[in-house]
């Protein structure tokens, strides 16, 4: 290889040390489980390699997400059949046994998960305190104003389920 | 429950969605996955090259032969297409080479020349050679000063040359009856006697006088 691959395989390196971590955070968000995080990652990058497309990038954070947005969302509905019993098998507990065990956060999480995809994606997303609501649009390719429309209306829909959840766990 | 409560409960629950923490030595990991696929990459390319190559280099013997060998017999029709005639053709090639040589010693130089020539043409096999067959073929086939070729003797013909030279009188006449049969047939002349045609009478009292 010459000095001109030298240095891009280089610039490369720095690329990977730079963001790995970050779209580890991204795929994690979509997916929930580590090692199929890892494997989005790995794909990412070498997508990335192989069509030569992260040289000419000028938003890094918002390519790369996106990247690894769009391989998680093709591997979403294969790890939910592949894994639905391993994976959930610690939040399937009811609502009403995960609130009155205190485990709020499974609650929340399980409410999360059964969002519709095009309100759930957004959300995840924006609990990555990297993404802002115009780099989510950009991730997704929807508008800004429908990423904040969906935000709203999943947030909405959240905590009135929950909200139905923990009145009826503090009746009891 | 107030609605800050449920917002509070919301976002730890969606902080869970990105406090998840890697295993150690993710980027090497990226890069060794990077690496080993751009190799596997190459070496799959490197096959691909290597089996085209191999098929072109198939393909072209197998034209290049299929495309060769009816030219080929054709030639070495028109060559031994003079010397397969029959039991005695072994024999009749050794007479016929010298008698080709007698009437045309030049063209079959040339023949014998341009053999090996054909013959490393044929080796070749490839397709794009058989325009330089043509062309050679076509320098190859001799242009003859007599035509048509002399042909060397038949059998029949030899056992005639042996029965002249050593009957040379029976040939002879032989030869002259043969010649008598070919030449066309005189008839002489044919002369009738005009008929008596003074009638019956005459002819009795010709018969009382003889009488």
């Amino acid at each position: 290889m010459g000095k001109g691959g030298e240095s891009s395989d280089e610039r490369f390196r720095e690329l990977v040390h730079r963001q790995s971590q970050f779209v580890f955070r991204v795929a994690y968000a979509m997916l929930r489980n580590a090692a199929d995080a890892e494997d989005v990652v790995q794909e990412t990058f070498f997508k990335l390699y192989r069509t030569n497309a992260w040289a000419g990038m000028r938003d890094e954070k918002a390519f790369l997400a996106r990247t690894a947005w769009r391989i998680a969302v093709d591997r979403l509905p294969r790890r939910k059949e592949e894994d639905l019993d391993f994976e959930s098998a610690s939040t399937a507990a009811s609502p009403e046994a995960a609130a009155i065990t205190g485990n709020m956060n499974a609650l929340v999480r399980q409410r999360i998960d059964a969002l519709p995809q095009e309100l759930r994606q957004p959300l995840v997303l924006s609990a990555l305190d990297e993404l802002t609501s115009p780099e989510i649009a950009l991730v997704m390719g929807i508008p800004e104003g429908t990423v904040r429309s969906r935000l709203m209306r999943a947030r909405a829909l959240l905590k009135e389920k929950l909200a139905v959840v923990m009145d009826g766990h503090n009746a009891k | 429950m107030q609605s800050d409560d449920l917002d509070k409960l919301l976002q730890e629950g969606l902080e869970s969605y990105c406090d998840a923490e890697p295993l150690a030595g993710l980027e090497e990991r990226v890069l060794r996955h990077v690496r080993d696929k751009r190799t596997v990459i190459r070496w799959t390319w490197f096959g691909w090259a290597a089996a085209t190559a191999c098929a072109s280099l198939l393909l072209a013997v197998i034209f290049g032969n299929f495309g060769g060998w009816p030219l080929d017999s054709r030639l070495t029709k028109g060559v031994h297409s003079t010397t397969a005639d029959g039991p005695l053709s072994s024999e009749l090639r050794v007479d016929r080479g010298s008698a080709a040589e007698k009437t045309a010693p030049h063209i079959s130089n040339e023949v014998a020349a341009n053999v090996p020539q054909r013959q490393a043409v044929h080796a070749h096999g490839g397709r794009g050679l058989v325009s330089l067959k043509r062309k050679t073929r076509r320098e190859e086939l001799p242009k003859l000063e007599v035509f048509p070729t002399p042909h060397p003797l038949s059998p029949e013909e030899r056992a005639l040359v042996e029965f002249v030279n050593q009957h040379p009188t029976e040939a002879a006449q032989l030869v002259d009856a043969e010649r008598r049969s070919s030449e066309p047939i005189q008839i002489a002349a044919i002369h009738i006697e005009p008929l008596n045609t003074d009638g019956p009478q005459q002819e009795e009292e010709k018969n009382a006088n003889d009488h």
